[in-house]
């Protein structure tokens, strides 16, 4: 790649790219083999990974018959956009997806702030008690309640049936919190001292001098947030009971996962109707929602992937 | 990149919101939209509610009826004729123990005033103190105790004897049936494979079966895609193979797990004499592929996907499945196809049987709540308002002049709602079975020949007509099902013991996939037995011979 | 001779003066406990308030009773868990399915950073690391649809190749010899992309200095992976083993759940999943309760050994 510069005498300089000097130096045939190799072996994992979304994505929009045939693979046969017309209007799909993403968003920007007031003392408090409140913390990495003093906790705090109730029971986690802590424990603690020196309080340090500095953990943290509280199935599925409140991964369920009418000993043996072609219909609408369950997220990594490439420096390995 | 995919994202928003707007105003079996909103409706001079009532319920939902009742006259017309106002969540029958578990959680407040039991139990739901017996309150439903008779009493009561439930009653003909493809049959007749056309007697059914898996009945060129038998697993696996059962001539309850021998005691179907050999006779037909490999995860939507598929050859299903399934297949160009209803599967012993139709079955429970709010009385009137002769028209047939006519005394539904059969009947909010009512035959019968004569019934029809009345192929061959019993020690040992990974049914399935011999299969039900299974057998002999 | 106790001021702190650091240092230190006090009221609230409620172990509890209205039986539960002759089949499965996911799934992403970062190619390599991220926004409700979709043996496409290829399809689902494959193939679907992310931004904060050092003295590239960058992502795969194992007894509850049926359960049941059948499901709670409270204090007692044995052996370790 070249590029003209004009100096400040008017002089036309050209100028090259630097490449690496590995890149002149002679390649032994075990290296060009390997490299090939390399290559095919990404090709392969690319589509390993892709495949099975595009099988959703073209079932979705493919026409009944060759859905049932089966000879549906990664591309659509037949165009048949029956199924999200079908989906979308489904008020109760988009509510849902709307109570998933005040949870996610709201419930990771609620985080980010506890997470970082939470680890900040960790990496640079000299207190009394650090460590009592170290372990108090690191100890619920390991032992949790389960799932019934979870419905009894959520209950006696008079956050039944609540999205508060999801938002709040994510809000701090111990392993988040060692992230964070690593990421801060990396940056030089004279910056910390010569503030303080300066007369700033440790809230003013936190959120005007390490968090500007910490972005790349932040955005990390605050993707695994949004995304761990988005798939979250177990939690809604105990702590959510009307379906007014139902997030994403529910109604998911309910409409891919569910066997259709019952036949259990305990609930009538009701006649069932059948549509023309619900059976097949019901195959690309149950797919056509796992299509609209994943464009979210799939459409915010490539905003936040920036602050992946400039290096995220965990610092994990100083412990 | 970036661009693109945001564009993507709005285009698809945009395309959401306009497709919300363009189909809401379609008009269904000749109603337009709203149609009941400015109907003229009287008050009711039984039953009403002077101020309203607020019910709060919890029940559930079935995917085939609409998905929320907002566009059916049903609710709207009960409030104005009696007052009374439904706000129902709605829940699928797919973990519904769970989602009862978590209302429960939220304490007493928090319960609704009416609540379905499900697969949570009404055994369950009683142990907790969440519902209240009603008993002692029998006297202000009259029209519910008429409706359900004498002689059902017993699908009423619960095994302890009280009775906790506002029933839903369908009195309509038995709707399952065996069914098979009659084209196929043929095919293999003109083949020179097999010499009948109908299976009649158990080796028929196996040559026809091993001539399904021998050859390329479908006709696309693969000899060994059709499943000659497709069974589904049912909602927790216990229902699998009951179709086979009743061949061995084991008379199963409805989940397949109990049974009454011939001397009367009431016993699981592992100890009737019969087992053995079905058990041998299945695993046979398993290993040489006449059953479908995958009924342990074969849920009733996946069996019809079978059908529609081309792939399946026979199955045991809602008669109206067939009549569905042929004429989807005629659409999809299969021109010949016909699922044909046949008497169940005879066994080598000559048995053939078909569970009766369960008319009553237990629906809505009054909750505590209700009762700690005084609403109790008050809804129980409504039920029995439901099940009066006002009421049971509304369910039925809906309003008078707009939907139906009194025709030489009988009330007729317009022609346009039951043309397309059951479907537009129910979209427009008619027999709405998730909330419970009185299904009179009359209705079921103007929807089932959606206004032809039995001679113009298309041969679909047929099918699903000869499967489903009392008079047809399946004549003779009922047997009414024992209960099953939820006595104290089933409801601790089912978990583990029944369905576990440990359980009866995993061993029965394993057995049939080849993975356990028979004998050993005996072993472990002794060892099971020992465990507590003797126990459920016990206690539900003893409530049994109470209850008759 | 007079033997007057002289008083040694200066080796003797009294407790005037002891008190006065110790409130000196709170002073100093207020914002870092205004920061501390929210946190650990979170932490009480939300994760050792359920602990309290962990009692309910001793009851057969019923949700709408509450405590009250439950009747107490002491330690029946916990007889009837660890007399269950299941029980032990079901940890060693459990083990069994993280230990091979341990040998396979973990090491993968390190696998895939080192092979990555050795691809010369700029944009193929942003391609292929995006991509690979990609599965992990992909909840486990769609994913087991997914491999519902491809492995069935009526519908999916592997029956479609078997065919193809003259075989008869295997019906992988129902078989309990491939739980375990099925598990951990998807478990690296989801995760080889979105773990390597730790190793990559690791490898990219190895000093350059470093592989220069190593270029000088003649190493080609194999030497230098396994010279510089391998020793430079160690430590951090070490934790994050360490973590891991600590997750020993748990499974990712959903996937095992929605990929069970009667014929693999003698393998696919685990610890977490019979919990919820026989306590939730069953509402048995006390059950489920003591059973939750068992899986925890095995997971602690792994971590503990866990994390000794690598101090021992490496000197990194969690505390």
């Amino acid at each position: 790649m070249k590029d003209t510069v004009q100096t400040t005498t008017g002089k036309r300089i050209i100028l090259r790219k630097v490449k690496y000097d590995q890149d002149y130096i002679k390649r032994s045939t075990g290296e060009k083999v390997f490299n090939v190799c390399n290559i095919i072996l990404m090709a392969l994992l690319l589509v390993f990974l892709l495949y099975p979304v595009l099988n959703v994505l073209a079932i979705s929009m493919s026409s009944e018959t060759e859905v049932m045939a089966a000879n549906v693979t990664f591309y659509p046969i037949g165009y048949n956009p029956q199924a999200y017309v079908t989906i979308f209007k489904d008020s109760e799909l988009w509510r849902s997806i709307l109570n998933s993403a005040i949870v996610a968003f709201g419930g990771c920007a609620l985080s980010l702030i506890a997470l970082c007031i939470a680890a900040y003392p960790l990496a640079y408090g000299q207190f009394y008690g650090k460590k009592l409140y170290s372990v108090i913390i690191m100890f619920t990495m390991w032992f949790q309640g389960g799932i019934v003093p979870l419905f009894l906790t959520i209950q006696n705090l008079g956050l039944y049936d609540s999205l508060w109730a999801l938002i709040l029971n994510g809000l701090i986690s111990a392993y988040n919190v060692v992230i964070i802590r690593s990421y801060f424990n990396s940056i030089p603690f004279s910056v910390v001292e010569s503030a303080r020196i300066d007369g700033a309080n440790d809230f003013t340090i936190l959120f005007r001098l390490i968090i500007p500095l910490s972005k790349p953990v932040i955005a990390t943290v605050a993707l695994w947030v949004i995304v761990g509280h988005w798939n979250d199935y177990m939690n809604p599925l105990i702590l959510i009971s009307s379906t007014k409140n139902h997030t994403l991964q529910l109604k998911l369920k309910s409409l891919v996962l569910a066997a259709e009418s019952s036949t259990s000993n305990l609930t009538t043996l009701s006649q069932t109707t059948a549509h023309k072609g619900v059976a097949a219909l019901s195959t690309q609408v149950k797919n056509a929602v796992l299509v609209v369950s994943m464009i979210p997220m799939i459409s915010i990594y490539p905003f936040i992937q920036r602050y992946f490439i400039s290096g995220v420096m965990l610092g994990a390995v100083k412990g | 990149m970036k661009k693109i995919l945001s564009l993507v994202l709005m285009l698809a928003i945009l395309l959401s919101v306009t497709s919300v707007f363009a189909t809401s105003t379609d008009a269904v079996g000749g109603m337009e939209a709203n149609w009941w909103v400015d109907a003229d409706v009287q008050k009711s001079d039984e039953f009403y509610v002077d101020g309203g009532l607020n019910v709060k319920m919890v029940g559930i939902h079935y995917n085939q009826y609409p998905t929320t009742f907002d566009g059916g006259y049903y609710f709207p017309t009960i409030e104005k004729m009696t007052g009374v106002h439904f706000d129902i969540d709605w829940r699928t029958s797919d973990g519904y123990a769970v989602v009862v578990s978590t209302i429960l959680a939220g304490g007493l407040d928090n319960l609704p005033d009416v609540i379905q039991p499900g697969a949570f139990g009404i055994a369950g739901l009683a142990d907790e103190g969440a519902i209240i017996p009603l008993d002692d309150y029998l006297d202000l439903i009259p029209n519910v105790v008429a409706a359900v008779g004498e002689d059902r009493m017993d699908n009423w009561r619960s095994a302890d004897g009280h009775i906790y439930a506002i029933p839903t009653i369908v009195n309509v003909p038995g709707s399952q049936s065996m069914t098979y493809r009659k084209d196929w049959a043929l095919k293999l007749k003109e083949m020179g494979v097999i010499d009948f056309e109908t299976p009649e007697t158990w080796e028929q059914w196996k040559a026809f079966w091993y001539g399904v898996r021998d050859n390329d009945v479908n006709g696309n060129g693969d000899n060994a895609d059709e499943i000659p038998l497709v069974l589904e697993m049912g909602e927790s696996g216990e229902r699998a193979l009951h179709a086979l059962l009743n061949a061995f001539g084991i008379k199963a309850s409805d989940d397949a797990q109990f049974c009454v021998l011939d001397d009367g005691t009431y016993t699981m179907v592992y100890d009737h004499p019969n087992y053995k050999n079905f058990l041998t006779e299945v695993q046979k037909l398993y290993a040489d592929g006449i059953i479908d490999p995958e009924f342990v995860t074969r849920k009733q939507a996946d069996m019809y996907n079978t059908m529609s598929a081309n792939i399946c050859a026979s199955c045991f299903t809602w008669a109206q499945m067939s009549q569905t399934h042929t004429e989807e297949l005629w659409a999809m160009g299969v021109e010949d196809a016909l699922f044909e209803c046949c008497a169940p599967i005879t066994g080598p012993n000559g048995d053939s049987w078909l569970q009766e139709r369960r008319a009553v079955t237990r629906l809505n429970c009054i909750t505590a709540k209700a009762e700690a709010d005084g609403k109790v009385e008050d809804i129980l009137k409504f039920f029995n308002w439901q099940f009066s002769e006002e009421g049971i028209m509304l369910y039925n047939y809906g309003i008078e002049g707009l939907t139906y006519n009194v025709v030489e005394g009988v009330p007729t539904l317009n022609l346009e709602i039951v043309k397309n059969g059951f479907t537009d009947y129910r979209t427009i909010g008619m027999e709405c079975e998730p909330f419970g009512g009185l299904w009179e035959t009359n209705a079921f019968m103007q929807c089932l020949f959606a206004g032809e004569t039995l001679e113009n019934l298309n041969a679909a029809y047929k099918s699903f007509w000869n499967g489903l009345n009392s008079e047809g192929v399946n004549k003779g061959h009922y047997y009414p099902m024992p209960p099953t019993l939820e006595t104290e020690a089933y409801i601790e040992y089912r978990g583990e013991l029944i369905i576990g990974s440990a359980g009866i049914c995993t061993l029965r399935d394993q057995c049939v996939a080849g993975q356990l011999s028979v004998d050993d299969f005996f072993a472990k039900y002794e060892e099971l037995k020992g465990r507590g299974l003797q126990e459920v057998i016990d206690e539900g002999n003893e409530a049994y011979q109470l209850i008759r | 001779m007079s033997t007057v106790a002289k008083k040694t001021k200066d080796t003797v702190f009294n407790s005037s003066s002891m008190r006065k650091r110790v409130f000196n240092n709170i002073w100093l230190n207020r914002y870092i406990y205004m920061m501390v006090v929210p946190v650990l009221i979170y932490m009480v609230l939300f994760k050792y308030l359920p602990m309290y409620f962990l009692r309910a172990s001793l009851y057969d509890f019923k949700l709408l009773k509450g405590f009250e209205g439950s009747k107490f039986v002491g330690l029946k539960w916990f007889e009837r868990m660890l007399s269950s002759p299941e029980l032990w089949r079901y940890i060693r499965n459990t083990l069994t399915l993280n230990s091979l996911s341990l040998l396979i799934c973990f090491p993968m992403p390190m696998i895939f950073a080192l092979l990555l970062n050795e691809v010369r190619n700029k944009p193929y390599k942003k391609i292929v690391q995006t991509v690979s991220y990609m599965p992990h926004f992909i909840s486990t409700v769609v994913l087991v649809s997914m491999i519902n979709n491809i492995l069935s043996p009526s519908l999916g496409t592997l029956a479609k190749i078997y065919k193809l290829l003259g075989k008869t399809p295997i019906n992988f689902l129902s078989n309990p010899d491939y739980f375990y494959g099925i598990n951990i193939v998807s478990g690296v679907w989801q995760t080889v992309g979105w773990n390597a992310i730790i190793y990559i931004s690791a490898i990219s904060s190895i000093d350059q200095t470093l592989y220069e050092a190593a270029r000088i003295d003649g190493a080609n590239r194999w030497k230098q992976t396994l010279y510089v960058t391998i020793p430079g992502v160690l430590p951090t795969f070490v934790l994050l083993l360490i973590m891991q194992i600590g997750q020993m007894l748990n499974c990712v509850f959903d996937k095992i759940y929605l990929l069970q049926n009667t014929l693999n359960l003698q393998v696919s049941e685990m610890l977490p999943t019979y919990i919820y059948k026989v306590g939730i499901e069953s509402q048995k709670y006390g059950l489920a309760t003591a059973g939750g409270l068992f899986n925890s204090v095995l997971s602690v007692i792994l971590v503990l050994i866990a994390n000794s044995i690598s101090k021992k052996v490496s000197e990194i370790s969690l505390f």
